[in-house]
């Protein structure tokens, strides 16, 4: 019998390489500089599906996606949100119902830099390889070898 | 693979449901959310003062579109100021607004009716957040657009509007929101989200079509805590002025007071909820409390379930029922079947008039784009009463 942990790195595994060709790039989830913020996954698939709307010292989130063709925007949200797109559709379709609408969208990594850099209130998530100091990491989705399978 | 990895140390910050009955539940209910905020703090990532509003620098840094993206098969539309989005409306520049809505065409064949065809509404949604905390919520409906009966000489048509939400909200927090107007009744998961394009099934369990009041018209309070892993969801609500708006079809409570707690994962992989009504009509009052529960497996089964009982002097209310519904993406089994789900729903419905009924709806739903919900489903109940029949019910739903 697979061993729990197993299926659950073969399960992440498999949702990362579905997700996106991405092929050992890191994506990182980054906030201005000067907000001191430790995120929880959880606390970071809340504020990306739009329910958790506010920072600890009361400012608006404001969230920003990548464009929905981006394959990194579709492993941020196989990882994070724990959804498939479909039903991701699903979800953002009974939110529309109740006026809450998704996320904002920007182009690149480079748009999601720049932003978060000059707006503190804001959170977004790049490829590592665009980091600079201009924005402060507070969550990293890493790449990881599988655990070894064992019956 | 990828694993989520938290850049710092990463965890929330958090320390740790006869109206008599019912006003003592919500009393309690009130005193939890009283002292909530004590209880579960919210997860501070920062605590810091920020800028009010996003400066839009003309040159350079990209400012992120105010209307966003969720699918692939999204696209955008602007004219001017205007800027419209498959199935998330049109946004009016940066005035606040965006309006958008969705429209139902409708079949149905069943026993003891003749056969219908219907444009059964087609529903307005309409947003205006001029400030972050305030936000101001309309749907309009026009029903009964158009419609032909098998037998009937032609097309009728008698369109009405009424206003199906109409409220004006303030968030103070995560945790503290206000609302007053008028609002669906936060009682159990379906209500919360009743219209036809988005559920699954192409009829409504028949507990909640005739045992619950849809809509409120008064005040609420509304909001979130979140535990490590957990996120608990409160609502207390009462109707305070007579309902706005009403159907002709519908007889409303005068007066209810309300509350509804629901407990689930971070994420929404799971849920457990409880909520309980009590509502006034002529001097009599009636309660009605129910539970509730869903379970969602990434790419996989969806299921959902609730219990409602309502007991009391108001005639006609006393009632229990309980359904169990489920989805299944079919393209587990074929990439061929891509976006297509198997549905079914099993209900047993106990009106106090009526002999106890099972009703079993059973069908398709194909979700071929974000903007389109198309659905058809078979009714079997052990035995057809007005409100519950035998039969075909097809529908196509358009979001714009």
């Amino acid at each position: 019998m697979l061993a729990r942990g197993t299926l659950l790195g073969l399960a992440l595994a498999a949702a990362f390489a579905l997700a996106a060709p991405l092929g050992a790039e890191e994506i990182v989830v980054i906030v201005h500089p000067e907000r001191a913020a430790t995120l929880g996954a959880d606390q970071l698939a809340q504020i990306y599906l739009k329910q958790r709307r506010y920072w600890g010292d009361g400012e608006r989130i404001v969230a920003v996606n990548l464009e929905s063709a981006s394959a990194v925007r579709a492993a941020f949200a196989r990882a994070v949100l724990g959804q498939s797109p479909a039903q991701l559709s699903v979800y953002w379709n009974r939110q529309y119902f109740l006026g809450v609408l998704p996320p904002a969208t920007l182009a690149s990594d480079e748009a999601v830099k720049q932003f978060v850099a000059r707006e503190k209130r804001a959170i977004g998530y790049i490829r590592a390889s665009a980091l600079d100091d201009s924005v402060r990491v507070a969550f990293r989705l890493q790449e990881r070898s599988p655990p070894p399978t064992r019956d | 693979m990828c694993e989520l990895t938290p850049a710092t140390s990463a965890h929330p910050s958090i320390g740790p449901a006869t109206f008599s009955a019912l006003r003592r539940s919500l009393a309690g209910i009130g005193l939890a959310l009283l002292f909530g905020g004590a209880v579960f703090a919210q997860e501070p990532p920062a605590e810091e003062t920020g800028r009010d509003s996003i400066a839009v620098e003309p040159a350079t840094p990209p400012t992120p579109e105010t209307q966003p993206a969720d699918d692939a098969a999204e696209r955008v539309y602007s004219l001017g100021p205007l800027e419209y989005r498959t199935a998330r409306g049109v946004r009016f520049g940066e005035s606040g607004l965006t309006i958008g809505g969705f429209t139902t065409f409708e079949i149905e064949d069943t026993d003891g009716e003749p056969a219908s065809i219907a444009l059964d509404g087609l529903n307005f949604l309409a947003l205006y957040e001029p400030v972050e905390s305030l936000r101001f919520f309309a749907e309009l409906e026009i029903g009964e657009l158009l419609s032909w009966e098998a037998g009937s000489s032609g097309v009728e048509s008698s369109p009405r509007a009424n206003f199906e939400r109409l409220y004006v909200e303030y968030s103070a927090s995560d945790a503290l929101n206000f609302r007053a107007g008028k609002f669906l009744t936060p009682f159990g998961h379906w209500n919360l989200v009743p219209a036809e394009p988005f559920v699954w099934t192409a009829t409504q369990p028949a507990i909640l079509e005739i045992g619950l009041d849809e809509h409120q018209t008064g005040v609420a309070i509304f909001g979130s805590f979140y535990p490590p892993k957990r996120v608990i969801n409160y609502w207390v609500y009462g109707q305070v002025i007579d309902a706005f708006d009403v159907e002709s079809d519908e007889i409303p409570a005068e007066r209810t007071v309300g509350g509804r707690i629901e407990y689930g994962e971070a994420r929404g992989a799971w849920s457990f909820g409880g909520s309980v009504l009590g509502s006034e009509l002529g001097g009599a009052w009636t309660t009605t409390a129910g539970i509730d529960a869903k379970w969602r497996a990434t790419d996989r089964l969806e299921l959902s379930s609730e219990l409602l009982v309502s007991s009391g002097d108001i005639p006609g209310r006393d009632l229990w029922g309980a359904f169990i519904e489920a989805n299944y993406p079919l393209d587990r089994l074929s990439p061929k079947l891509a976006k297509l789900y198997l549905v079914g729903r099993v209900e047993h419905f106990d009106f106090a008039t009526e002999r106890a009924t099972q009703i079993f709806d059973f069908g398709l739903t194909w979700l071929p784009a974000p903007w389109l919900n198309l659905k058809a489903g078979y009714r079997a109940p052990t035995h057809s009463t007005p409100e519950v029949r035998a039969g075909l019910n097809v529908s196509i739903s358009v979001l714009f």
